[in-house]
């Protein structure tokens, strides 16, 4: 029984300096290694690591607007990695992106309302008549005035972008949203009317999301599972409460440690800052990729790689010396 | 003298200009004031005039004692950029403090000439910006960079300023400090870039340092150190620091004094102790609400609905009624007065009952 979408071994390579004027190969980048895991409709993994670490990548290679190096992605069955871009064509209409930027991601010179019906034109769904009334229909649904269809998106601001960046995503009724950071620009308030409409819409809708993000709490709060990469590999996947009470990968636990009080809500933290910046993709260091910056790191971290092995139900982590739990949060009691 | 500055004060500094008036700042700022920190009373600026005037922020008042950090907290649109640039006299044309003053030691930073409060800049105050790659110049090596408000109002000799910039770029934790002085800002990375900016700030052990959203570009690792760090710099040097963020979770953990400020007002101030344990304002207590924990996050978030009013449209009655889940007629009729001492609010409808 193969998942809704599943991701199988895939990687993601980058060839730097190929092609230029000197045709030589200055190294590539592996952007991603091996990454294995599944989405059930109506459900959201969050994909959650530092700049760099993939995760941006990893949601385009989903869609393919990144072409996977090796392994293949399954959406509903289908092998989207063994299609030509002519036959997935289709598929792209139940599969769409929000990105990052709200004020990158949309021409300044298109109205709303031809913003938000250029999916539909593209793709040929509907008349004209018919086009506009699933745009004006969509923003009232995102709270945007009607109005808005004949103004320009330089009149709104980053959370109202932000929202008709996602009515443009929903207008050709796709099952999976990609949303690449679609919150971390903006402000805690605005952050939040994001956050809440998604969670409407995945109820009213029945979407799926690959939700990215470098804010755990913002994950927490949408994603049932969460997959933790580090510099292009997965090192922990496990479902959001467990991840959240026992993390069991010293990065996992570092990226917890690093949250405000206030959100971890957690008094000690698990294990002391981990040192330095992520090494450069280009020459990933050897072993566990984290060594090098790993307060617990002994000298078999840094020769062999740990693999991918199951510590709980649906937990799997890529560390030699995972995590134990000995620090409960306060919580944990109540919730026995 | 204060004509003759504004009269030059388009012409690039030289900086035999420099020297004479550190001399002047230095003898107004004596070390018998050492250790004070910053007064800011009825905060006002203004832009335009006549009929057409506006005001951006209005009536802010505040101290950050030495060692003290403040958070400045507010939505984008609620005036915290432009109290940092007020403070700092770096108000954007047009735009000026019309009452009001600002006291940093025994100094009005409001009236001092432009050049003094050039020197105050570099001295006094130092700031750390959102975005680091576009506040650093890319033409330039770190170490001149960081080097430079040494060289100039410390007036000290360029082998002096070289070792100072290492010094400082190894007190902010940058890797190979020696080996990466002549480096470019492009050749770090976006933490590594906020430490250098950081080094410039402190350059001169400044007594006030305003961070305005130091950390908003960067990662949960990242905003972690950077805020430590800044935090073990401001108590080994005894500073104050002006922390404006959109964040209260970070307030939380990094300041002692909270002012959250909606539409360029004060809707509530105090202590940050008695803040967290009981916001009265519903503004305030909607950016807490806002905030997504690790834990109970089945539970919604609140958000609110609607942008604040632009400056030119403020209304008379309380700012935030427009947004308000607890408004009622009176809201819109005067701004609300203020309740409470130490820990004071602007709200008639205040969370937690009646002030």
């Amino acid at each position: 029984m193969s998942a809704w979408l599943e991701v199988k071994n895939l990687d993601v390579r980058f060839h730097l300096g190929e092609g230029g004027l000197l045709r030589q190969s200055q190294g590539t980048i592996h952007a991603l290694s091996d990454i294995h895991f599944g989405l059930e409709q109506g459900q959201t993994v969050g994909l959650i690591g530092e700049s760099g670490s993939g995760k941006s990548t990893l949601g385009r290679a989903i869609l393919h607007l990144v072409r996977p190096s090796a392994g293949a992605v399954y959406f509903k069955g289908t092998n989207l990695t063994a299609l030509p871009e002519k036959q997935m064509r289709p598929y792209r209409q139940q599969m769409q992106m929000v990105f990052q930027d709200p004020f990158d991601s949309m021409n300044a010179r298109m109205t709303v309302g031809q913003i938000i019906m250029e999916p539909l034109l593209l793709q040929g769904i509907g008349t004209p008549g018919e086009r506009w009334q699933k745009a004006e229909a969509l923003l009232e649904r995102m709270g945007l005035d009607r109005r808005a269809m004949n103004r320009y998106p330089g009149q709104y601001s980053g959370g109202q972008r932000q929202r008709i960046a996602i009515a443009r995503a929903l207008t050709t009724e796709p099952q999976l949203l990609v949303l690449d950071e679609p919150t971390s620009g903006l402000d805690v308030s605005m952050q939040a009317r994001i956050l809440n409409l998604l969670r409407d819409l995945q109820k009213e809708m029945g979407l799926s999301y690959v939700f990215i993000s470098h804010d755990l709490g913002a994950i927490s709060y949408l994603a049932q599972n969460v997959i933790v990469l580090y510099l292009g590999r997965v090192v922990e996947i496990a479902p959001t409460a467990t991840l959240i009470s026992s993390p069991a990968h010293p990065y996992t636990a570092s990226l917890m440690d690093a949250l405000p009080p206030m959100v971890r809500q957690r008094e000690r933290p698990h294990l002391p800052e981990p040192v330095g910046d992520p090494p450069s993709p280009v020459n990933l260091p050897s072993g566990c990729a984290f060594h090098t910056r790993c307060p617990q790191a002994e000298a078999i971290c840094s020769s062999d790689r740990p693999s991918l092995n199951s510590v709980g139900s649906g937990h799997q982590v890529a560390c030699h010396f995972p995590l134990r739990d000995v620090y409960p949060m306060k919580e944990a009691v109540h919730a026995e | 003298m204060a004509e003759k500055a504004l009269h030059r004060s388009h012409i690039p500094l030289r900086e035999s200009d420099m020297r004479s008036d550190r001399v002047q700042n230095l003898q107004v700022a004596s070390p018998s004031s050492a250790g004070a920190g910053l007064q800011v009373r009825d905060l006002t600026v203004t832009f335009g005039r006549g009929r057409k005037a506006f005001n951006v922020i209005e009536d802010l008042s505040f101290e950050v004692a030495a060692g003290e950090t403040l958070g400045l907290v507010g939505e984008s649109g609620s005036g915290k950029s432009m109290t940092a640039a007020a403070l700092m006299g770096l108000l954007p044309w047009g735009g000026k403090v019309s009452r009001g003053s600002v006291q940093l030691g025994d100094t009005d930073i409001t009236r001092l000439s432009n050049i003094a409060l050039r020197t105050a800049r570099g001295r006094e105050i130092g700031m750390i910006f959102q975005n680091p790659l576009s506040s650093l110049n890319p033409s330039l090596t770190i170490v001149q960079q960081i080097a430079e408000p040494y060289r100039l109002y410390l007036g000290a000799s360029p082998t002096a300023a070289r070792k100072h910039a290492l010094y400082l770029l190894q007190e902010v934790g940058v890797p190979d400090a020696a080996k990466r002085l002549d480096d470019y800002p492009h050749q770090f990375s976006g933490g590594m870039r906020q430490r250098v900016m950081i080094a410039m700030a402190l350059a001169c052990k400044p007594r006030l340092l305003i961070a305005d959203e130091p950390t908003t570009a960067l990662d949960v690792i990242n905003q972690a150190q950077i805020l430590r760090l800044i935090q073990r710099l401001q108590k080994e040097q005894g500073m104050a620091v002006i922390f404006i963020t959109h964040d209260l979770s970070l307030v939380a953990e990094y300041a002692q004094k909270v002012m959250v400020l909606y539409a360029g007002k004060t809707v509530e101030q105090g202590p940050a102790e008695a803040f967290f344990s009981a916001p009265r304002h519903p503004y305030s207590q909607a950016l807490l609400h806002a905030i997504p924990r690790l834990v109970n996050n089945e539970e919604r978030l609140t958000d609110i609905d609607g942008i604040p009013p632009r400056p030119q449209e403020f209304p008379v009655g309380c700012r935030f009624a427009e947004r308000c889940p607890a408004m009622t007629p009176e809201c819109l009729t005067a701004y609300p007065p203020r309740s409470g001492d130490d820990h004071h609010f602007y709200c008639i409808h205040p969370v937690g009952g009646a002030a």
